[in-house]
């Protein structure tokens, strides 16, 4: 999975292309975050209220010997206080509203682009990548924008009520405090640019030990047969100690950051009181203003700490952004044509028509492919690993749009089709039988609502998957495991068998290279379910044994991206070429002993 | 936390048996910063509380410099500040030394249960790992550990810094004004029901979300995973909906978090404050009834304020402490995991190759035996092919030689010796064993073949190159041996990796060898080249076949055929075709098979069109 890649390591804090990008998702919630914003005004200035209310009850009252309006005043703060906490709830439960909905659509618009994308962009991106996109990178933005930009805000807000309110109180005062501000701002500049060092280190070691744990994990048995452990551990400590001391390195800078704040906190509170109490003396400043300077300046380092915590958030946001936006920026490679249409009727005549493809530039895989089946024809593919033989499959399932040439159903070439309407209509038959986690029949008609159960049945009974699906604790209702683990290969290539039987495409294509590791048993029922499946239709199989072609008109065999021999098994036989040798020696092998 | 003491006899056995002591065993370790790191803190947080008393001295200094009873300068203010800033380096000092001490403490526990749970990982057995799932182990080796780290470090530390600063203010207070101070403490145990409130909320809530999340990923998973099949059914329409559907879900689920997630920080400023509100009050009519001074009353505004951004962390020092309990018991978890295989004390220079089963029985929990009884002798030198069904036992036989896994009952003797009894290296270096499932690790070509023997010769070299027909490949790859192959690498076909996967065991040079299915993704061809070269090395040593093709197990001295998890034939080729039972009916099917292209002939052509296929050639 891809939290074990490096790149992740790596990430802007800010990127204004990025971020605006973000904002363009917040638009719908504009009112919404316009109010939050408006809200987020208020707090700030109320939360000064508390403190100013202490200093008018020293000043006004206290030290003038009086209690009388003591009452009003806590009455006051305690209408402060309930506006504060008013006004933070709505305003938190707003912004968490808006995350939550942009959460909802953004992983909606991956999600969909994702299923649009061409087979070659899953060639490219592994599994476990395109799922961290869609799950934790998605959370880690919605994150920062429920909670994030909340709290950065407020805070940053907060700075600047209190320096309001510190030049309305005493701005010769205030404008000390301010200076404060200025090596401090320095400082955690410098701060920040070290922690963030630290921290892409220490993710960097993270990634590394991930990458290294999944190695040792799904290895584990070798690992024990050839008493690694020991070695193994070594590389392993490598990459643990890199990690230690990355994280001592971050530990180091968390360490330093607060002492730092707490030492700024005294300069100011002795400036305060040195400054501040002179001019109490000489009665120039109220002694309830000393004090709200005091209280202020508490409050002045919180958000100035915290903010640099939300660093680390926002960090990880933003390269979550940007890995995301760099899926959504994939164009989609095979496009339906403008006025692509559907046929009424499919007779299932494939012509390939001089066809050429390569899946990088240069390197043909296929070179003028140039053949006709006639509808309800049965052909064999043959030849060696790499000979172009599914490529072939998958482009008549147009999962790739071809360099050159053209490839017609019916006359028709498939680029003029609608993709959806060819691949109903072209059965595939994979190398190794997808199944999810829900009910066999759920698994046989892949949750089209369009096949009814009794299609299923039918379906099912057709290719001989009704026995074994009968005996299964729920019959057809029974829940898959992850990956089908509760079901034998043979079982899982039945249910496989009879999806094709459910979908009736009039075209039926077989990968049939998973039957390797299969007791004879099981392939002779799969073997027959194959027959049924093929039965009137026209079918392409690929064989890569020579002993699963079975009931074939025909034979095509490829080598190296070149048909290089055509014709019944007597005539490919007759002409020597290839394919007889290949028969020849799998012939060889049963005769011998 | 476990809170059970390290067992008395001490030893490591005893220590993984429980691994709460594990964890518990660390901090022991490092108790000495840790007490020093604590007493720091304590220092630092008392510390922390002057100022404010010194703020009162200095407002009472002013106070009587303005009514005349006193005579006060700026210097004496001065002095004070002086104080406050020798204070604050002081303290800070004390936060810096904690801080580096705990947490870095905290740190070399992480760098050692992760090396701890790792070497323990790679001794589990294979019982083990059928039931577990690797992204379940990994995020309890990063995710989790990172949890333990932080609350071994910054939680431990803020949760005794918070009691130390909610005891030292309350001390400092109540030496000024018992009333007032029980006064602005009466909040307290409204604060604390009302943290109980949210945190039990949002706790079961976040689950519920982390639920989802779990559910979100299986979903994305499976749909990526099978994009293909997809695709080629056309149901992207259908897969959105479901997704939408569970997307939808999430969020319903985050809503409910958000309720209390939104109402804890207000609900904890407002109450905290409303200590000083009632200060205010009154402390406003004590100091002018003369109870106390203006600077007691600045005082406790100030200690106030110290205590409730104190008050204001513990809500994510709460939820950070049940992170981290949680996570101890999930590390806690694969530490009582015993290894079922355990070291024996016998040397094994090299074994003579004998290999028996002696009434062996081995089933997975409480589900039926995989293998029932079985007993079987394969002598040094012999090659024994092992045949039956998927699911009947063939791969769990073959990993009992090596001790991936143990048996229940009964016993697997090497050489005459229970395996038990052997020192686990010995033994498997005894043995070449190829698996079902090919495992590369991404590193060179050269590293995975050399894997279990990096002293070998360039003839031994070529040698296992040449069996394995692995030499056929590397003149394809541009760097030969030293390609680097898997995740920072290329990508090996299936018939590549097995093929490597052999050379691997034979480069080992081991008196036992054994193929499980080892050439299913081989074509035809070159498996029947690997075949007739592996005859060779297989003269003088044990060989252990699981395999189907007929040609295999022609080749073999000996066949026993599994069924349901026993032994039902056995015997060379011949004598059981002449039996005629089980094997001979695999025997046929299997050669019917292979010999289909035989009969490609009109007959079957004709039959096509959905008649039952006549078996072809079961004379």
């Amino acid at each position: 999975m891809s939290f074990y890649e490096e790149e992740d390591a790596i990430g802007k804090v800010y990127d204004t292309r990025i971020a605006s990008r973000l904002l363009s998702y917040l638009k719908p919630y504009r009112l919404q975050v316009a109010l939050s914003l408006l809200m987020m005004f208020a707090v700030a200035g109320l939360e000064l209220v508390p403190t100013l209310l202490v200093r008018y009850a020293i000043d006004e009252q206290i030290l003038q010997g009086r209690t009388d309006q003591l009452g009003t005043l806590s009455l006051v703060f305690l209408g402060a206080l309930i506006g504060i906490f008013v006004l933070r709830f709505a305003q938190m439960y707003l912004m968490w509203w808006v995350g939550q909905r942009f959460m909802v659509d953004l992983r909606m618009q991956l999600f969909t682009h994702i299923q649009r994308m061409s087979v070659a962009f899953f060639d490219r991106n592994p599994v476990g990548r395109l799922v961290t996109r869609l799950t934790g990178d998605v959370q880690q933005i919605e994150m920062v924008i429920s909670q994030g930009v909340v709290q950065i805000l407020t805070n940053v807000l907060m700075v600047g009520a209190i320096i309001v309110a510190l030049y309305y109180l005493d701005w010769r005062l205030a404008l000390i405090m301010t200076a404060f501000l200025v090596p401090l701002v320095y400082l955690v500049r410098i701060f920040a640019a070290a922690q963030r060092q630290a921290f892409r280190d220490q993710r960097m070691w993270m990634a590394r030990i991930n990458a290294y744990l999944n190695e040792l994990i799904t290895g584990v048995s070798i690992i024990q047969l050839f008493n690694r452990q020991r070695r193994n551990m070594e590389y392993f400590d490598l990459r643990n100690r890199g990690a230690f001391e990355a994280n001592m390195r971050v530990l180091f800078w968390y360490a330093v950051f607060e002492p730092t704040v707490v030492i700024f906190n005294s300069v100011s509170l002795t400036a305060i009181l040195w400054v501040g109490g002179a001019r109490s003396l000489d009665e120039s400043l109220t002694v309830g203003t000393l004090f709200a300077f005091i209280q202020f300046m508490q409050r002045f380092f919180w958000p100035i700490r915290e903010l640099s915590e939300r660093y680390t958030m926002l960090q990880g946001a933003m390269a979550s952004a940007e890995r995301i936006f760099g899926v959504l920026d994939e164009p989609e490679e095979v496009l339906d044509a403008e006025d692509a249409r559907e046929l009424e009727d499919v007779k299932g005549d494939i012509r390939f028509d001089h066809v050429h493809f390569a899946y990088n530039p240069g390197n043909w895989v296929l070179k003028d492919l140039d053949f006709t089946i006639p509808a309800g024809q049965k052909v064999a593919i043959v030849g060696a690993t790499g000979a172009g033989k599914s490529t072939m499959m998958a482009l008549l399932s147009r999962f790739y749009d071809l360099q050159q040439g053209e490839i017609r159903v019916d006359g028709v070439p498939i680029r003029e089709l609608r993709q959806r309407w060819l691949r109903r209509h072209v059965g595939v038959m994979l190398q190794d039988p997808w199944v999810v986690s829900d009910t066999v029949e759920e698994n046989i008609r892949l949750r089209d609502p369009s096949i009814s159960t009794e299609q299923i049945r039918l379906a099912a009974e057709a290719v001989g998957a009704h026995s074994f699906i009968e005996r299964l604790p729920d019959g057809y209702q029974t829940v898959l495991a992850e990956r089908g683990a509760n079901l034998s290969t043979g079982q899982k290539q039945l249910i496989a068998l009879a999806r094709v039987a459910a979908f009736n495409p009039s075209i039926v294509l077989v990968m049939d290279e998973a039957t390797a590791s299969i007791d004879p048993e099981t392939e002779e029922i799969i073997q027959r379910g194959l027959d049924r499946v093929m039965a009137g239709r026209t079918a392409i199989i690929i064989a890569h044994r020579l002993n699963t072609i079975r009931a074939v008109d025909r034979i095509l065999v490829l080598h190296l991206g070149e048909l290089v021999e055509d014709g019944s098994h007597e005539e490919l036989i007759a002409l020597g070429g290839i394919y007889a040798r290949l028969y020849e020696l799998q012939y060889q092998v049963q005769a011998a002993s | 936390m476990t809170t059970a003491e390290l067992s008395a006899d001490g030893s490591f056995a005893r220590v993984v048996g429980s691994g709460g002591d594990r964890i518990l065993y660390y901090l022991k370790k490092h108790r000495v910063p840790y007490i020093a790191g604590f007493l720091a803190l304590l220092g630092a947080t008392v510390l922390a509380l002057l100022p404010p008393y010194i703020v009162k001295l200095a407002i009472d200094d002013i106070e009587a410099g303005v009514a005349g009873t006193l005579d006060v300068d700026a210097a004496d203010l001065l002095r004070y500040g002086a104080i406050i800033m020798g204070v604050a380096l002081a303290e800070s000092g004390m936060r810096y030394f904690s801080r580096r001490v705990v947490s870095g403490s905290a740190r070399r526990i992480e760098y050692a249960l992760r090396e701890d749970l790792t070497n323990h990982l790679l001794r589990l057995d294979q019982g083990f790992y059928v039931q577990a799932r690797t992204g379940d182990l990994m995020s309890r080796l990063t995710n989790d550990l990172q949890a333990v780290r932080d609350f071994l470090g910054p939680t431990v530390v803020d949760i005794s810094r918070s009691a130390v600063v909610l005891i030292a203010g309350f001390v400092v207070m109540f030496l000024i004004d018992i009333r007032l101070t029980l006064i602005a403490f009466a909040y307290l145990p409204v604060v604390i029901v009302l943290m109980a409130y949210f945190e039990t909320n949002i706790e079961k809530r976040f689950f519920e979300v982390q639920d989802q999340i779990a559910e979100l990923t299986e979903r994305s998973q499976e749909n990526i995973s099978g994009i293909r099949a997809i695709k080629a059914y056309a149901q992207e329409e259908a897969e959105m909906r479901t997704f939408s559907r569970e997307n939808e879900e999430m969020r319903r689920r985050s809503m409910r978090l958000g309720k209390y997630e939104a109402g804890l920080l207000p609900s904890m400023i407002v109450l905290t404050q409303g200590g000083t509100l009632l200060v205010l009050w009154f402390g406003g009519h004590d100091v002018v009834n003369g109870n106390i001074s203006t600077g007691d009353f600045a005082m406790f505004v100030f200690v106030l304020s110290i205590l409730s951004s104190q008050l204001m962390a513990v809500g994510w020092i709460v939820a950070s402490a049940q992170l981290g309990v949680v996570a101890i018991r999930r590390i806690n978890e694969v530490f009582r995991t015993v290894p079922a295989i355990d070291n024996g004390p016998l040397a094994l220079e090299r074994a003579r190759g004998d290999v028996e089963f002696q009434g062996v029985t081995v089933r997975f929990g409480e589900a039926e035996p995989v293998l029932r009884h079985i007993n079987l002798r394969i002598q040094a030198g012999s090659t024994v092919a092992i045949v039956g069904a998927t699911g009947q036992g063939k791969t769990t036989l073959a990993n009992l030689v090596p001790r991936l896994m143990d048996p229940q009952e009964g016993t697997v003797t090497v050489d005459g010796v229970d395996v038990r009894q052997f020192r686990l290296d010995d033994l498997r270096q005894q043995i070449g064993f190829v698996p079902q499932e090919s495992f590369l690790f991404s590193e060179s070509l050269r590293e995975n073949v050399s894997y279990g023997r990096q002293d070998a010769s360039d003839e031994d070299y070529q040698g296992a190159l040449v069996i394995s027909q692995l030499s056929n490949d590397l003149v394809q790859l541009t760097q030969g041996l030293d390609t680097v192959i898997g995740e920072r690498g290329i990508t090996l076909s299936g018939g590549q990796k097995q093929r490597a996967a052999i050379a691997r065991a034979l480069l080992k040079d081991p008196p036992i060898l054994i193929l499980d299915d080892a050439l299913s993704h081989v074509d035809t061809h070159t498996e029947e080249e690997i075949l007739r070269r592996l005859r060779e090395y297989m003269r003088g040593r044990t060989t252990i076949l699981i395999a189907h093709r007929t040609s295999t197990l022609r080749s073999a001295d000996r066949i026993v055929v599994l069924e349901g998890g026993a032994i039902v034939e056995q015997g060379t080729h011949a004598e059981l075709i002449a039996l005629d039972r089980v094997y001979a009916r695999i025997y046929r099917e299997q050669l019917a098979l292979e010999k289909r292209s035989e009969d490609v002939d009109a007959r079957l052509v004709q039959d096509a069109d959905g008649r039952e296929p006549t078996n072809g050639s079961s004379a």
